[in-house]
């Protein structure tokens, strides 16, 4: 019997980070989802490709309960909601055992109000077996778009999904798919996955999943999201954001916790990157006139 | 009849014929390979006093070799968390 950090394959480490989420959402009676990597059904994942990560869809009231649980259990923050992706949608923990693990507090893409949309999630779950622990995921229905969803803010080879989800899905199964599309709001993440984007010019999340889904400076993203805000309040704190320095990717960056210096000097310097990333796209548009 | 079984809070995945047991929520990862896991399954899998002769059988061994090991294995388990004995 050895206990090894090194010679448990990744696959198996993953299963025992799904249960062992699910062990703790039980015992503290928190509403979650595991979704995607090795939760997805085979059905939907023909090629093995399990991810590298545990994601769980939380329910928004569940997430401060969720987080403190983690924390006392050996999890350390990898990555902040506020910094891990131009949606806030998703925070990153670290384990000793089990590795890292996503909680999502909303699914990008759905813009239905997050307790809403899970509830409707919720409502179609069905209970799959991981390392034995039963863990609760989304309907293969649901499992598909949120597939498809995810690809839409992929340039690599999560586009894989959009195939066997969505193009080679039967005429019933994309009815299904259209149908939870509407009632979670999503049709311009579904189109930037799945093509006819150029129909929601006029939406304001457009710009968001165009630059998510086909690239564009950090500039072009911070704007994105601006005009993507549900409502003023949010657009605020999003331009709030802007100038703070993302001290979790500094930090990983330095590989260990940045100084007040560090921090205080990159505040600098990116005002300076963003200030010639414009200054290049001024040129760009100058020369297209 | 009592019998060993995965205790409440063990968790158990079998990959590429290894065997990887674990406490949850906390862990560790603990890798059951060769012995190790034969040691497991027969433990799991009939009556507990006659273990030994199970694992003897599978790896070709003579029971009285091979006792002391097994038998400290299994109580290993037990005290780890990873096992437990209760009525079947």
């Amino acid at each position: 019997m050895s206990e090894s950090q090194v010679s448990v394959p990744l696959s198996v480490r993953l299963r025992f980070g799904h249960a062992a989420v699910q062990h703790l959402a039980d015992e503290i009676g928190v509403d979650l989802l595991h979704i995607k990597g090795m939760a997805v059904d085979p059905e939907l994942r023909p090629v093995a490709h399990r991810g590298s990560d545990v994601d769980v869809l939380v329910r928004p009231e569940h997430v401060a309960r969720l987080d403190r649980e983690l924390r006392e259990h050996g999890w350390r923050l990898y990555s902040t909601f506020e910094f891990g992706s131009p949606f806030g949608h998703a925070q990153t923990y670290l384990h000793d055992a089990w590795g890292y693990l996503d909680i999502h507090r909303f699914f990008p893409g759905i813009r239905l109000d997050p307790s809403r949309a899970f509830d409707r999630l919720w409502a179609d779950r069905v209970i799959t077996s991981i390392a034995g622990v039963g863990c609760p995921v989304p309907s293969v229905v649901a499992q598909a778009l949120l597939l498809v969803l995810n690809a839409g803010r992929s340039r690599g080879p999560d586009r894989q999904d959009v195939a066997v989800a969505w193009r080679d899905a039967s005429e019933e199964r994309r009815g299904q798919i259209e149908s939870l599309v509407a009632d979670l709001d999503a049709p311009v993440a579904f189109a930037a996955a799945v093509g006819g984007l150029e129909r929601y010019r006029g939406q304001r999340d457009y710009r968001l999943w165009k630059v998510v889904s086909e690239g564009g400076s950090r500039s072009e993203e911070w704007w994105a999201r601006v005009r993507a805000a549900p409502s003023l309040a949010a657009a605020v704190r999003v331009v709030a954001l802007a100038p703070l320095v993302n001290v979790d990717h500094l930090a990983h960056r330095l590989g260990r916790q940045p100084t007040t210096f560090e921090i205080v000097t990159e505040f600098f310097a990116r005002p300076a990157r963003a200030a010639s990333e414009a200054g290049r796209a001024l040129r760009r548009s100058g020369a297209r006139r | 009849m009592s019998a060993y079984r995965p205790a409440p809070g063990a968790a158990v995945v079998e990959e590429d014929d290894v065997l990887y047991a674990a406490i949850l929520p906390d862990g560790p990862i603990v890798v059951l390979d060769g012995v190790a896991g034969v040691i497991w399954a027969e433990a799991c899998d009939g009556d507990p006093t006659r273990i030994v002769d199970r694992v003897a059988a599978v790896t070709d061994s003579h029971p009285d070799d091979i006792r002391a090991e097994v038998e400290s294995f299994v109580d290993e388990l037990v005290r780890r968390g990873l096992l437990t004995v209760g009525e079947r």
